[in-house]
């Protein structure tokens, strides 16, 4: 509300100082202004003038500032469009170095995985063969121990029933009975093993 | 003391009866063919070089094409392209009149209330011409403000039409009551220097300068607000109704 | 492996900032929209003759167009009078609207500059 009554009361100020002026100045005998005889030939060399300015500027002030301006502005777009230009370029070349970096490096990765499996797989073959060879061998020595142990079991049967049959001879003197012998031997190396 | 009503006199110079009209020329006609010519010769000189890259006078020569486009763009939009030659010419025309008035000798044209009032009818009859040929009767909607209760509408109307129509009138006092007041102060103000003598003379004389400075600066500024608000009642016109 | 990361970056940010350059040197775009800018009203002596000029017109027109009715119907001073008072009327509307007080007669555009959308009501038309 303030403002409002303080632009009215300027208005009013301003008002009265134009009026008082103007009185003043009409009392004081004759504004120049207000001289109507001198008003005819104003206005005909006012609009002499402003008519003559307006051809002037139209037709060749105004088009020789607007070519420049504008040939100005399309430099600079020209440029700019090139800036753009050269950087879209940059980009491609960039991504493109990107990429084939980057399908490089899956290459060596693949490579390098191919050697890995290759080589795991082969020394898992090895050891394979290797196991199979030894559980071969390790076989084979079992099936010789047994084969010598059994050997050895029945040499040391025949030797024990020659013994024992010497020895029951000699016991009871007579000649022992071979099979009653070798079937006690037997049991008793039975229950030795 | 001198007489600082008398610088506005206006002093037959050739005297030219044109059929029954008086076309004297005089000392105004003279300053208006002096206004005609600075103008002319500032742009198309500076100009005259049309480098891509401006010196200064050339800067200065662009400066007030584009400060006159972008003002009717703001204010007119695209539209108000067409009008740019007139505004621009009505814009350098009082420019350089105000300012060539501040030249020792210099004869103000544009404190004269018929100059300033021809050039204000010009912009007000345009303007309106543009308006109406834009919105044919619709034009006269303008008058009927909006968002008034119609109880008040028959208060509201002539008040608006009298707005309306006060724009002439306005605008021509303004322009020429600045020219004026700052004329005769400038002209009191030295009257008073040598009287004051070689002692209280230089108070009046310090005053003086820097009424110049001001009265350039309001040169600058009137010729502004006359433009601006051509802009701004063509906006009215074109757009509103 | 970690440098050429690195390296990948600082290109890239060459890349944007470039890019930046090229927008900021293209300017802001411009728009189609009139912004409405009031003359400057500011300071005190300015304001006065300016305001005073708006008031003035006002009371002139107004009296002037009640001195024509009355020269033509003969009824002076009754119109002078009536069409001053319109006239002063008109003149205060007019000091307000150059103060940016009022908003002027405008229904697209309010004083602050911002752009209605095309309402078939608008706020500003509803009973206060």
């Amino acid at each position: 509300m303030r403002v409002l009554n303080k632009a009215l009361i300027s208005g009013l100020v301003g008002t009265t100082t134009y009026l008082t002026a103007a009185v003043a100045m009409a009392a004081d005998g004759g504004l120049p202004q207000l001289d109507v005889s001198t008003y005819s030939s104003q206005v005909v060399w006012l609009v002499i003038s402003f008519v003559a300015l307006y051809a002037l500027m139209s037709t060749v002030a105004l088009p020789r500032i607007g070519e420049v301006l504008e040939e100005r502005q399309n430099k600079i777009d020209d440029n700019l469009a090139k800036a753009e230009d050269l950087k879209a370029q940059a980009e491609a070349a960039a991504s493109a170095y990107e990429q084939s970096l980057a399908s490089a490096r899956s290459q060596a990765a693949d490579a390098i995985r191919e050697v890995k499996e290759k080589a795991s797989t082969e020394a898992h073959n090895r050891q394979a063969k290797l196991t199979a060879q030894l559980s071969e061998s390790i076989k084979q020595a079992e099936s010789s121990i047994n084969k010598a142990k059994l050997e050895a079991l029945s040499g040391i049967k025949a030797v024990a029933v020659d013994v024992a049959t010497a020895a029951v001879s000699k016991l009871i003197n007579e000649p022992a009975n071979e099979n009653a012998v070798s079937s006690a031997v037997s049991t008793a190396l039975k229950s030795r093993t | 003391m001198a007489n600082p009503i008398e610088q506005f006199t206006i002093r037959p110079l050739v005297e030219i009866n044109l059929g029954g009209l008086d076309a004297t020329f005089t000392n105004a006609s003279a300053f208006m063919l002096l206004t005609v010519a600075t103008v002319t010769l500032f742009l198309s000189l500076s100009m005259r070089g049309r480098a891509l890259v401006p010196g200064r006078w050339q800067s200065m020569a662009e400066l007030s094409y584009e400060f006159i486009a972008g003002l009717l763009r703001d204010n007119v939009g695209t539209e108000g392209r067409r009008f740019f030659p007139f505004v621009f010419t009505l814009f350098m025309f009082i420019l350089f009149a105000n300012m060539l008035g501040l030249m020792p000798y210099g004869f103000t044209i544009t404190s004269h209330i018929i100059v300033t009032f021809v050039l204000a009818i010009v912009v007000f009859i345009g303007v309106t011409a543009v308006g109406i040929m834009r919105h044919g009767l619709k034009f006269f909607s303008y008058f009927v403000p909006s968002g008034v209760p119609a109880a008040v509408l028959p208060l509201m109307i002539p008040i608006e039409i009298i707005s309306y129509l006060s724009r002439p009138i306005s605008l021509s006092v303004r322009l020429f009551a600045n020219m004026t007041a700052g004329h005769i102060m400038m002209k009191v103000f030295a009257g008073f220097v040598i009287p004051l003598g070689i002692f209280g003379g230089w108070a009046p004389l310090g005053v003086d300068v820097l009424l110049v400075g001001f009265e350039f600066l309001v040169a600058f500024l009137q010729a502004y607000v006359f433009t601006v608000l051509t802009c701004l009642y063509l906006h009215d016109a074109i757009h509103l109704h | 492996m970690p440098k050429k990361i690195n390296e990948n970056n600082n290109s890239e940010d060459d890349i944007d900032d470039l890019g930046r350059r090229i927008k900021a040197a293209r300017g802001p775009e411009s728009t189609d929209s009139p912004k409405n800018q009031a003359p400057p009203p500011n300071e005190g002596v300015g304001q006065a003759m300016r305001v005073g000029a708006e008031l003035l017109s006002g009371l002139i027109v107004g009296a002037g167009i009640g001195w024509f009715i009355d020269g033509w119907l003969e009824t002076r001073p009754l119109f002078m009078i009536v069409f001053f008072f319109l006239g002063a009327g008109a003149g205060i509307l007019n000091v307000y609207r150059s103060t940016g007080l009022i908003e002027r007669n405008d229904t697209n555009h309010d004083a602050n500059n911002n752009k209605n959308t095309n309402n078939p009501i608008d706020s500003k038309d509803l009973p206060e």
